[in-house]
C-alpha cells in the first residue's frame, strides 16, 4: 500500500506524542507516577504508527522501551535515576530517528540504545528474581479487538476458556461486568497454574479477537511487606525517618469537582459578606454587624466541613489489601481462615490511612501466626476447623474503631504473670493483685511476646510493642482484649482527623501549653506535703497506686519551687505508665488546630506542635509519650 | 480425513452460504437442519465434527439445541452464529458449552478461522 498521503498526518501526530513522551519522563523522575500510564500508551501509540508506516528502526526502539517500560508497570523495575536515565535515551534517540525521516541525515545506529535496554532489564530481573518467589502465579493482561458491541461475548469465551485450564483468582474487571462489555479493551486476570507462560500465551494469543497477551509472574507482594516491616519493627528510629520521609514527599490527591465547586461556592458568599463589612465602616449599623458576623461564622464553619470532608477517605483503600494477604498467608501456614470485614466504608482522614496499613498488617500476622490454632488442633477444641478474623471498623464521636478479631487461642494471662515476676517488674503479691486488664497491656512493652514458636511468618512476636508505638505516633491508642482459648480482640483507637483535637490549656510559668485529652486520664489535686521522694524521683501516692511525680516548669527549664500547699496536677499516660504532671493552673479545655513546628524544634522532642488558640495567643503543645 | 460439519439455521440463504464458504476450504458438509429439534436429532444421526448453530429458530432456539447437544455429547464442537443485538443469548450459549462464536455478516475468512481454532483444541 502507498503511505506516502499519511506521512504528514503521522509527522504531525508522531512530533505531538515524541514531546509527550519527553515530557512524561521527566514528569516521572520527580516523582509523578500518574504519567506511567500516559507515557506508556504514548509509546505504544509511536510503535504501532512506526509499525504501520514502515519505520523498522523507530518501530523497534519504541518496542524495546515499551517492553523496558512494561517491567516498571508489573512491579519488577523501580524507576531509578539510572532508569530515568535511559528512557531520556530511548526518547532522544527516538526524535532523532524521527528527525531523519523528514530531511535531517544524522547518522545514529540503534543497536547500542537496544542492547543497552537488553542489559538493563536483564541486570534487573536477576536482581529481583531472587526476592520475587511467585509460584504458578501470574497476572495475564490481554488486550481484546474486534467488534466492540460483542466484546462482553468475548471476554465470556476467554474467561470460559481459561477457567477450563487455570484457576482464576481474580480478574478485572469482574466477571459479570466483563460479559456485559463494561471494559475498555484490556483484562486482567491474576491466575494460578502448572502451565509455562509460554504456553499459555501461545493458546490465548490463538483466540479470536485476542490482539496482545502479557503475562507476568506475579510477585509475592505478601513477602515483600513483610520483610520491610520486620526491618520497621527492629529499628524504632528508622521506622519514624521513613514516616517522615513519607510525610515530606509531595503527594497528590484527586478531589471530585463536585467539592471544588462547591468550595468555590462558599468563597464566592464569603466575599459578598466581606463587602457587607466595608458597608458597616459607613454606616455604623450595629444590627448589620451582627448579622454579617453571623453569616461568617456560618460560611467558615461549612468551609472547614467541606475541606474536613475532602480529607476523608474510605478505609476500604486500606482493607482492600488484607483479603488477597490473609488468603495467602493462611495458605503458607497451613490453616483455614475465614476473613470478615466490616465497616470498610468507614472514612478516615488522608494524613491517618497511609499510617494505619502497617499496624493492622501486624496484628492481622500475629492472629493468623499465634492466635488461630491448626485445623486439628481445632477441632481437638471443639472449635469449628476455620478459623475466624474480623477486621471491623466503627465510628464513634470523633474517633474510628478499628478492630482485629480472632476466635484464636487468646493471650495467657497467667504466663504474663509469670514473666512480670521473673523480669523482677514487680513481686509476686502485687502480681496477684494486679486485674487482667491491666496485666494484658504488658504484652504492649518490648520482650513479652507469649509466642511459644518464632516462626519465619511473624517473627518473635511481631512487636506489639511496635505497633503501639506506630499507633501512638498517629495519636491513637491500642487496646487489647483477650480470652485465653478462646479469643483475641485488638482495637485500633484513632481520632478522625489529626488537626483539629480536644486539648487542656494549661499555663505554666505564666506560658501557656496544650495538653491532648487523650492523653489525659484525670485532673487531681496533689497535696505538697504528700510528696515523698525515691531514688531522686517525686512520687505521690494517689488511691494506693504510685505515681511519678513530673513539674512542667522544671521540664521547660525552671528552676522556681512550688510553694503552694496544694498543687494541680494532671495524670497523663495509659494503663501500664501512669504519672502526674504539675502545672501552675487549668486554664480552659478546647478544641484547637494542630500546626505543625517549624523545623527549628526538630531536636526538641517535648512538643508536637503549636496551635494558635482564639484569644490569639500560642500555646506548645506537649507531646506527652515523649514525656513519660 | 475429512471433517465433517452440521450447519443448522432457519434461513436457506445463509445455510447455503455457510456451505459454501466450509466447503470452499475443504469440510465435508454432512448435513443440514432448520431448526433446533432437527438439529439435536442430526447430531445424533450423523455425528458431525463440528456444528454452526444459528440462534433464533422456531421449534426449539439455538441455546436449547447447545444445551441438549452438550448434554449428549459433552465434546461437542459448535460455533455460535449470532446477528448483532443477541449478545446475551450467545454468553448463554458459551456458559452452555458452544466454543466460539461469529457475528453476521460475517467475512468467509472470519468462519474459517473460527472452525480451525475449534478444531484445533
Amino acid at each position: 500500500m502507498d503511505m506516502g498521503h499519511y506521512e504528514e498526518l503521522f509527522y504531525q501526530e508522531a512530533s505531538t506524542i515524541l514531546e509527550h513522551i519527553a515530557l512524561d519522563i521527566i514528569a516521572l523522575e520527580k516523582g509523578d507516577n500518574s504519567k506511567l500510564e500516559e507515557l506508556f500508551r504514548n509509546i505504544h501509540t509511536l510503535k504501532g504508527m512506526t509499525a504501520s508506516m514502515g519505520y523498522k528502526d523507530m518501530e523497534l526502539l519504541a518496542h524495546k522501551t515499551e517492553d523496558l517500560l512494561e517491567n516498571v508497570r508489573s512491579n519488577t523495575l523501580l524507576i531509578t535515576p539510572d532508569f530515568i536515565d535511559l528512557m531520556l535515551q530511548c526518547s532522544d534517540m527516538l526524535k532523532v530517528l524521527f528527525d531523519n525521516i523528514f530531511g535531517k541525515k544524522k547518522t545514529i545506529k540503534i543497536d547500542k540504545t537496544v542492547k543497552a535496554i537488553k542489559n538493563f532489564t536483564f541486570k534487573t530481573s536477576k536482581t529481583t528474581k531472587k526476592s520475587i518467589p511467585g509460584e504458578n502465579l501470574y497476572t495475564i493482561k490481554i488486550k481484546i479487538g474486534g467488534s466492540p458491541d460483542f466484546k462482553g461475548v468475548r471476554a465470556a469465551v476467554i474467561y470460559k476458556e481459561l477457567s477450563e485450564r487455570v484457576k482464576i483468582i481474580l480478574s478485572i474487571p469482574a466477571y459479570d461486568e466483563m460479559v456485559n462489555g463494561d471494559y475498555e479493551n484490556i483484562v486482567i486476570f491474576d491466575v494460578e497454574t502448572e502451565l509455562k507462560p509460554e504456553k499459555l500465551k501461545k493458546f490465548l494469543s490463538d483466540m479470536l479477537d485476542v490482539e496482545n497477551v502479557f503475562i507476568k509472574t506475579r510477585k509475592a507482594d505478601v513477602k515483600s511487606n513483610e520483610k520491610t516491616i520486620e526491618k520497621k519493627g527492629r529499628e524504632d528510629k528508622s521506622y519514624r525517618n521513613h514516616t517522615e520521609e513519607k510525610q515530606s514527599e509531595l503527594i497528590y490527591v484527586r478531589v471530585k469537582m463536585s467539592k471544588l465547586d462547591e468550595l468555590q461556592n462558599i468563597v464566592a458568599e464569603l466575599i459578598i459578606t466581606k463587602s457587607a463589612f466595608s458597608e458597616y465602616f459607613k454606616t455604623k449599623d450595629q444590627t448589620m454587624l451582627e448579622d454579617t458576623t453571623q453569616k461568617i461564622s456560618r460560611i467558615i464553619s461549612s468551609l472547614q466541613d467541606e475541606v474536613s470532608n475532602m480529607r476523608m477517605v474510605p478505609l476500604e483503600e486500606v482493607f482492600s489489601r488484607f483479603p488477597r494477604f490473609v488468603r495467602d498467608s493462611s495458605k503458607e501456614l497451613n490453616k483455614k481462615i475465614n476473613f470478615v470485614i466490616e465497616g470498610a466504608q468507614i472514612e478516615i482522614d488522608r494524613a491517618l490511612i497511609s499510617g494505619i496499613y502497617d499496624p493492622i498488617l501486624h496484628i492481622l500476622k500475629n492472629s493468623m501466626d499465634h492466635g488461630i490454632e491448626s485445623p486439628e488442633r481445632r477441632e481437638k477444641l471443639g472449635k469449628n476447623p476455620a478459623g475466624l478474623i474480623k477486621l471491623t471498623a466503627r465510628r464513634e464521636k470523633n474517633n474510628v474503631f478499628i478492630e482485629i478479631f480472632d476466635d484464636g487461642k487468646g493471650i495467657d494471662i497467667e504466663k504474663i504473670r509469670t514473666m512480670i515476676i521473673e523480669k523482677g517488674i514487680f513481686s509476686k503479691e502485687i502480681v496477684g493483685q494486679m486485674k487482667e486488664k491491666d496485666l494484658i497491656n504488658y504484652i504492649k512493652k518490648g520482650g513479652f511476646s507469649t509466642a511459644d514458636s518464632i516462626t519465619r511468618f511473624s517473627g518473635r512476636g511481631v512487636g506489639v510493642d511496635a505497633v503501639d508505638k506506630i499507633v501512638k505516633k498517629l495519636g491513637g491508642k491500642l487496646i487489647i482484649e483477650s480470652k485465653f482459648e478462646h479469643w483475641t480482640k485488638v482495637t485500633i483507637q484513632l481520632p478522625l482527623t489529626l488537626s483539629i483535637i480536644k486539648a487542656m490549656i494549661v499555663t505554666c510559668e505564666e506560658r501557656l501549653f496544650a495538653i491532648p485529652l487523650n492523653n489525659i486520664q484525670e485532673t487531681v489535686d496533689v497535696i505538697a506535703n504528700n510528696i515523698e521522694t525515691i531514688h531522686n524521683q517525686e512520687i505521690v501516692v494517689l488511691r494506693e497506686e504510685v505515681y511519678p511525680l513530673l513539674r512542667l516548669h522544671n521540664i521547660i527549664g525552671s528552676e522556681i519551687k512550688d510553694k503552694n500547699d496544694i498543687l494541680q496536677g494532671i495524670v497523663i499516660g495509659d494503663n501500664i505508665s501512669k504519672d502526674i504532671l504539675i502545672v501552675n493552673s487549668y486554664e480552659s479545655q478546647t478544641e484547637i488546630v494542630v500546626k505543625n513546628l517549624p523545623p527549628l524544634f526538630d531536636n526538641v522532642n517535648l512538643f508536637s506542635g503549636i496551635s494558635i488558640l482564639g484569644t490569639g495567643n500560642m500555646a506548645l503543645i506537649l507531646d506527652i509519650n515523649n514525656l513519660i | 480425513m475429512d471433517t465433517k460439519v452440521l450447519v443448522v439455521d432457519d434461513a436457506l440463504f445463509m445455510r447455503r452460504m455457510l456451505r459454501d464458504i466450509l466447503e470452499k476450504n475443504g469440510y465435508i458438509v454432512c448435513g443440514e437442519a432448520s431448526n433446533g429439534k432437527e438439529a439435536v436429532d442430526k447430531y445424533q444421526e450423523l455425528n458431525p465434527d463440528f456444528v454452526t448453530m444459528d440462534i433464533i429458530m422456531p421449534d426449539m432456539s439455538g441455546i436449547d439445541a447447545v444445551k441438549e447437544i452438550i448434554s449428549i455429547d459433552a465434546g461437542a464442537k459448535i460455533l455460535m452464529v449470532s446477528a448483532m443485538g443477541q449478545q446475551s443469548l450467545v454468553v448463554e450459549a458459551i456458559q452452555a458449552g458452544a466454543k466460539d462464536y461469529v457475528v453476521k455478516p460475517f467475512q468467509a475468512a472470519r468462519v474459517i478461522e473460527a472452525v480451525e481454532r475449534i478444531l484445533r483444541k
